[in-house]
């Protein structure tokens, strides 16, 4: 029996998670937990309710239903997590789906098929499957049976990763099975890497270095993927360290995504208290001009920038 | 007086078949799937006395993925639309779209579309207007993807401050 991670959403028609027209698994749970993720409801690899004010109309059924008097609208989260005890029993009786659960079970072949559907716009778009989330890799052996499925079904397969995992595993079970890789490198520092994200660096950058020695000898492509985070990883000591680790690399391309402040909704959403919400620079879009100089460090060193 | 009359016995027909649904879950459970004919006839999520959408035009709520959509649309024989199929898709090219990528993303679109046997579709450029549209109705608006720079977001789940910064983003081409 291969052990299954929780799947967050399979999210279909994006145009921004690789090449051409592509359905995205999201998959709950990450080694890491960096503190601007802005996908925190994947962090942990648990079940979790999430609950958005938003929709909710106020019947106050759920607050009846509950058997552990959870539910409060004295709590700014409205839902007190200690005590919730993830029956769902509100989420059944909720009229407008405020009350959800986050992080569902679903087989292969479920998968498969949701996904397959799609493939008439995978093929003329030069599209296919991306795995992110979360961190796809936290259960291998899935990952590699699911992207095995897909590519018999002649299914172009992504894997976006922080590169936190396991390289001799990840070689043997997943890399034959997929077409291309994004690498998340964020911090050079080890230090900084532990503060911010929460573990060394070491694991990540070496084993970003096995994967590109293998590209550049034939295998599969890798691109490394920039976080620009206000302060914490677009500052010039971070990038410039960056740009030499791709130079001993041998690194020709990278891609950058700048920071932008639209996750901080879903820290509420999922219970938890952001460090910094709203405040100052994380609570705005990066600037272009600082995407511009961030940009400009790489093309100086002569290291293309991937749109 | 003739038009009460066969709006009553539509009403009456409507009525049954909400009756079937509710009653059978496996009824339910055809219809929800985006297989089932439900994009057209929206029976399920249509508030009473809203209009149905226009012509082949999948209802907001149907699905929240428009590739669904534009499945179910192909799968409509023309023979059975005397009027013709007038199926809408929303396009949604970013600010930081080539115009190469855009291109290309309509050009998937409309050939995936017509090789598994779409007849007829026309392309809704989101663009300002619509966001502020969205901002209005939500509902209308559930399966509108917006993008911005490597990530993507449902318009109507973001709060308002967010909503304005992205059509102003929109209209400034930011």
């Amino acid at each position: 029996m291969i052990k299954q991670p929780l799947i967050l959403e399979v999210k279909g028609n994006s145009l921004d998670d690789g090449p051409g027209i592509r359905s995205v698994v999201f998959i709950k749970g990450c080694p890491l937990s960096c503190s601007w993720c802005h996908n925190p409801e994947s962090k942990k690899a648990i079940v979790e309710i999430s609950f958005e004010s938003k929709t909710c109309i106020g019947c106050n059924t759920c607050i009846e239903t509950c058997t552990t008097d959870a539910l409060s609208r004295e709590n700014p989260f409205y839902i007190d997590r200690t005590v919730c005890d993830l029956c769902f029993e509100c989420l059944e009786t909720c009229p407008s789906g405020a009350l959800e659960q986050v992080g569902k079970e679903m087989s292969i072949s479920d998968l498969v098929e949701k996904v397959i559907r799609d493939k008439p716009f995978f093929d003329t778009s030069k599209g296919g499957v991306t795995f992110s989330g979360g961190e796809p890799t936290i259960k291998m052996e899935f990952l590699a049976e699911a992207a095995k499925a897909l590519k018999e079904q002649g299914v172009h397969v992504l894997i976006e990763t922080c590169g936190q995992f396991n390289y001799e595993i990840f070689n043997e079970l997943v890399y034959p099975h997929v077409d291309l890789i994004y690498y998340d490198i964020k911090i050079m520092d080890g230090d900084d890497h532990k503060k911010y994200c929460g573990t060394s660096n070491q694991t990540i950058l070496e084993n970003f270095k096995k994967l590109h020695t293998q590209y550049l000898d034939g295998g599969v492509e890798v691109l490394p993927r920039i976080p620009l985070i206000p302060d914490i990883t677009d500052t010039e000591k971070n990038l410039t360290g960056i740009v030499s680790f791709y130079k001993e690399n041998k690194v020709e391309k990278t891609q950058l995504m700048a920071y932008h402040p639209l996750w901080q909704e879903k820290n509420l959403k999922i219970g938890v208290n952001s460090p910094s919400n709203d405040e100052g620079e994380m609570g705005e879009w990066l600037a272009i001009e600082k995407v511009k100089e961030c940009e400009k460090i790489f093309s100086d060193a002569g290291i293309l920038i991937e749109k | 007086m003739r038009i009460n009359v066969l709006n009553r016995l539509i009403h009456f027909a409507l009525w049954l078949m909400a009756l079937q649904f509710n009653l059978r879950p496996s009824l339910r459970k055809t219809l929800k799937s985006s297989d089932g004919w439900t994009n057209f006839t929206s029976l399920i999520r249509r508030l009473a006395y809203q209009p149905f959408t226009p012509g082949a035009t999948p209802h907001p709520s149907a699905s929240n993925n428009f590739l669904d959509n534009m499945r179910d649309a192909v799968r409509l024989n023309p023979r059975n639309v005397d009027n013709n199929i007038a199926f809408n898709v929303k396009l949604v090219p970013s600010a930081h779209d080539t115009r190469d990528k855009t291109v290309e993303t309509m050009y998937s679109f409309v050939k995936s579309y017509f090789e598994q046997g779409g007849m007829q579709m026309q392309f809704n450029m989101v663009n300002s207007r619509v966001l502020r549209d969205a901002m209005a109705n939500p509902e209308n608006y559930r399966n509108l993807l917006v993008r911005i720079s490597g990530y993507n977001a449902y318009f109507v789940h973001l709060n308002r401050e967010m909503q304005l910064e992205l059509i102003e983003r929109t209209e400034y081409g930011l």
